[in-house]
């Protein structure tokens, strides 16, 4: 556990490097090997069994044993993260503007968002199958439903957080709805639609893992992580399942360094969080 | 250690997290009364299918063996083996395979008593399926739990190209879509799909070749340290098993039904009629079979096909896997002899051959 932090800080960090200094690289590397280290001791010193607690080295041998299983396996993930987090925003900001857009459509539309959003994914899975099908559609449609509330929530708070001064000039100038929204409200919602990403960005992994093994589908060797992570702890290969955790962290962090390095690429020139950073 | 698995579970099923918590070592309510609490995790809800350990519990079968038996139902609970290796668990319930399995990468189970005789499991379709024996399964799409030994059996050993779909212990798809083709128990599921007026092909598994026993299983440390409790819990479970089977199952299905409401009189009834008819308990007394009894041969198989299948990690020595030692001898066919008398042998090669010796 304390490793999978420890490594996210490094990834993260590291793909801030710019920020400069050594530090960002070497401390990570230091507590790594710490961790390792006590990783190592603890099951010397208490005599961890295998199944319980596999030593790092056994768990990068199965990640190589069962290499074509684990890649296969996180194409398969990636794909259904990366449809389901792609249609999430698109969808997300969608329903954002509109809900953005007036007083009556926030006040009758947000509390069904919030409904949907209460509905646990466990309860909804079951119903997603039987409408979609098993397979990759259910797992998007899935983790759609896991990344969907975090961009809509965090946008839509933007949208309708813009500075009252900023809107009476705009008001003043005669502007425009529409030039009010993409000149005004938008820009002004980017640092929350960014936060909403991250959140969702996080998330979808979760989503696609949950939805392959429930909806996943397969002849066992060509299917998702999920569902690989399902044969392998039916079959006790404990090293393999750890492999399979470190395989799906790698998903999650592709997803949150992309999209901490397009909230860079967007922010950096003016917003206060990034302005003084590079 | 926890923490790693409810990070795991997270992922699989939130329920598992419960157990996780829940799953501490025993209460100790025994103390004082001169009895040996044990639990008994189950690898279900309650039900007829576990009635035997029931009858022992609930008609004081277990006290008079000295043993203050808790039995603890548990859903899609992956973890059971690893509890029971670590003695958060004295017994649960599982199948040949997955121990022989979990033998091979070094988690020592080791098995107790044989509740039944061949594993029931199976593959229900409809007619419109077009299912008609395992091999017409080949190529179409199957709801099945993807790490089920078995799959890997029909696919690698049977050649049978499936698609998999993960089991999802429900009964609506196989209800509203007359082709869907799904994995089940041949003591459950086909009753309630005969109650909505439709009469399914039902497929046992155990029919591939792929055979294994469904059991109570414990750990080596357990068996080594307190052989006394496990063998008095095989007798008395034993009896049990005998008692319900041979019975009218009325003292355990009624605590059945307040345990687990959904499953009415009719239903366990029918549950236990379809034990017998495919005499999971007694076994097929023609052919070898016994309550209570593994055959030597039989597990030696499982073994080698295991292996064929290439899901075993190391060695597994039968004699360790299996509580021999604490059988009645009726119950354990064609192992070796005990210790002293092999040695005595084993200069001239009289030792029995696996598989080869213990005919009835």
């Amino acid at each position: 556990m304390k490793t999978l932090g420890g490594r996210g800080r490094g990834a993260s960090l590291v793909l801030k490097r710019f920020a400069g200094g050594w530090g960002v690289i070497v401390w990570p590397l230091v507590v790594g090997a710490l961790i390792t280290a006590g990783w190592y001791g603890g099951i010397i010193a208490f005599a961890i069994p295998e199944y319980q607690l596999p030593p790092p080295h056994r768990i990068v041998e199965a990640g190589i044993q069962e290499r074509e299983v684990l890649l296969t396996g996180a194409m398969q993930t990636a794909k259904a993260s990366l449809i389901g987090f792609l249609t999430s925003v698109a969808g997300g900001l969608v329903l954002s503007v509109l809900l953005a857009s007036s007083r009556w459509a926030y006040q009758g539309i947000y509390p069904y968002v919030l409904l949907l959003k209460m509905t646990p994914i466990i309860v909804l899975a079951p119903i997603v199958i039987l409408w979609a099908g098993q397979g990759l559609a259910s797992i998007t449609v899935i983790t759609f439903l896991v990344c969907f509330f975090p961009i809509v929530a965090n946008t839509t708070m933007g949208l309708r957080s813009t500075d009252a001064n900023l809107l009476d000039l705009f008001a003043v100038y005669k502007a425009k709805g529409w030039q009010q929204l993409l000149w005004l409200r938008v820009p002004g919602a980017l640092p929350y639609f960014m936060t909403g990403l991250r959140v969702a960005a996080a998330l979808t992994p979760i989503g696609a893992l949950y939805g392959d093994t429930v909806a996943g589908m397969g002849s066992g060797a060509d299917a998702g992580l999920g569902f690989v992570v399902l044969i392998f702890s039916a079959q006790f290969k404990v090293p393999a399942l750890f492999a399979s955790a470190f395989a799906a962290c790698f998903i999650g962090f592709l997803f949150v360094g992309f999209v901490n390095v397009f909230a860079w690429w967007v922010l950096h020139k003016w917003h206060d969080a990034y302005v003084g950073v590079d | 250690m926890t923490l790693m698995w409810a990070w795991t579970s997270r992922l699989l099923a939130p329920a598992a997290l419960v157990c996780v918590a829940a799953c501490g070592p025993g209460d100790g309510d025994g103390e004082g009364s001169g009895l040996t609490p044990v639990v008994l995790q189950t690898d279900w809800y309650p039900q007829p299918e576990h009635g035997g350990y029931y009858h022992a519990l609930l008609t004081d079968g277990y006290e008079r063996a000295g043993l203050d038996v808790e039995i603890r139902p548990g859903a899609n609970m992956t973890n059971i083996p690893q509890l029971v290796a670590t003695g958060r668990i004295d017994f649960a319930l599982g199948t040949t395979d997955n121990l022989l399995i979990a033998a091979s990468r070094g988690i020592p189970l080791v098995a107790v008593f044989p509740h039944f005789q061949h594993d029931p499991q199976c593959i229900m379709a409809r007619e419109q399926a077009g299912v008609a024996s395992l091999e017409s399964l080949d190529g179409k799409t199957v709801m099945m739990n993807p790490g089920l030994p078995h799959v890997r059996f029909l696919q690698r050993s049977l050649g049978i190209r499936l698609q998999l779909v993960p089991m999802d212990f429900s009964l609506t798809r196989f209800l509203s879509d007359p082709t869907f083709i799904q994995q089940c128990f041949v003591t459950s599921e086909p009753y309630y799909v005969g109650q909505q007026g439709i009469d399914p092909t039902v497929l046992r598994l155990s029919d591939s070749g792929f055979d294994s026993y469904r059991i109570a299983y414990t750990s080596a440390e357990f068996v080594a340290a307190q052989p006394d409790v496990v063998a008095a819990f095989l007798r008395a479970s034993r009896d049990g098993w005998r008692e319900y089977i041979d019975g009218d199952g009325g003292v355990v299905h009624e605590r059945l039904a307040e345990l687990n409401p959904q499953q009415t009189p009719d239903f366990m009834a029918w549950t236990k009629r379809a034990m017998t008819e495919h005499r999971l308990v007694h076994g097929d007394t023609e052919a070898g079979e016994l309550l209570g009894r593994f055959r030597h041969d039989r597990l030696e198989r499982q073994l080698a096909q295991l292996d064929t299948l290439d899901m075993l990690d190391g060695p597994v020595a039968l004699s360790s896997a299996i509580a021999v030692d604490l059988m009645p001898t009726e119950l354990a066919v064609g192992f070796p002899e005990p210790v002293p008398e092999v040695v005595g042998a084993e200069a001239d090669g009289a030792v029995p051959q696996a598989g080869a010796a213990g005919s009835p």
